[in-house]
């Protein structure tokens, strides 16, 4: 059948406007894929985020009602102490610090509130005392470290208190 | 003309979807990784601190069920046993043991040893008297040398109250 209607015909598209409209919709296309990445991501966060408040949250509970019911007393210190930190530990972590060149002479545990070890130690010379000194005093295990009288020539014979801190973080 | 039109309205749309949808998503979840990193930090310290309170726990725990065993003992026989037992598996030599029961409200008894013996022998056996499940807790030990080897001074106590 013939058109003879007067309306005018529709115009085609020509292929450059076939190319804008596609690179819009191409355009749209990414834009809402990237967001649609994005709301998937974010909501994954915002679950990663509960999850891990919720943990924290439930540590911190138990860690509160734990703090309340562990002894506090000068006994309940000293075992846990004694458990913690009983002589071949002190020893041991005390040989890892000393240099070749500095002996333990003597050493002696005091096991309260808090364990306090004093020991007598030689050195071949000051430099190789100094060391251990440096290295007791950066050492995580000793605290408060306070050397004694010491002599600077020749050999050195001193005596060093500190307290040893055991892992748990009062 | 009009096909030009629907391509710019296309592509802002999607620039506004970028803008108001997409970044500010990608915003907040930069922000969700830096508040998961902070909790996740904090959770880790929380743990770690339960950790050791609950062996804490545990401790304290097993500290009063054996304080519990030797309040229903002849505490010092028990102890010196104990000790006894401990020294029989050790090379230590001028042994002086002395177990007696205290006046203080948190033990029962004491336990006072001096032995002589090489250094290794002294700090194991300074280590297998207070062993989890020995039910000791140390008060003193000092270590000093001797013309042959090393000489131990240990103190010990057995925890508990009287019935």
């Amino acid at each position: 059948m013939r058109d003879f209607s007067s309306r005018p015909r529709a115009r085609r598209l020509e292929p450059r406007e076939w190319a804008w409209l596609a690179v819009g919709a191409l355009a749209v296309l990414l834009s809402a894929g990237t967001a649609w990445d994005a709301w998937r991501d974010n909501r994954a966060a915002v679950v990663r985020v509960a999850t891990v408040r919720a943990e924290r949250d439930a540590a911190g509970a138990r860690l509160r009602a734990l703090e309340s019911q562990v002894r506090r007393d000068s006994m309940g210190n000293q075992a846990w102490l004694t458990l913690e930190a009983p002589p071949p530990r002190v020893v041991a972590d005390l040989a890892e610090l000393l240099p070749p060149e500095v002996r333990l002479e003597q050493l002696s545990l005091k096991y309260g509130t808090r364990l306090e070890v004093e020991m007598t130690v030689s050195a071949r010379d000051a430099a190789a005392y100094d060391l251990f000194l440096e290295r007791l005093g950066a050492s995580p295990r000793f605290g408060e470290v306070s050397p004694g009288e010491e002599n600077r020539a020749g050999e050195v014979k001193a005596q060093v208190r500190a307290a040893y801190r055991e892992e748990d973080a009062r | 003309m009009r096909a030009r039109l629907a391509a710019l309205a296309l592509l802002l749309v999607a620039v506004v979807v970028y803008a108001a949808v997409a970044r500010p998503l990608r915003q907040q979840q930069s922000l969700a990784a830096d508040e998961y990193r902070r909790l996740r930090d904090e959770r880790r310290t929380q743990q770690s601190r339960l950790a050791a309170l609950e062996r804490r726990e545990s401790r304290d725990q097993s500290l009063a069920a054996a304080a519990d065993a030797w309040s229903r003992r002849d505490v010092v026989r028990e102890a010196r046993l104990a000790v006894l037992r401990t020294l029989d598996q050790a090379s230590l030599r001028d042994v002086r043991l002395g177990v007696s029961r205290t006046n203080t409200p948190a033990a029962l008894a004491s336990v006072k040893l001096t032995a002589q013996g090489d250094f290794g022998d002294v700090v194991h056996t300074s280590g297998q008297l207070v062993r989890p499940g020995s039910g000791f807790v140390l008060e003193s030990v000092r270590m000093s040398p001797r013309a042959e080897g090393v000489n131990l001074s240990l103190e010990v106590v057995v925890p508990g109250a009287r019935p």
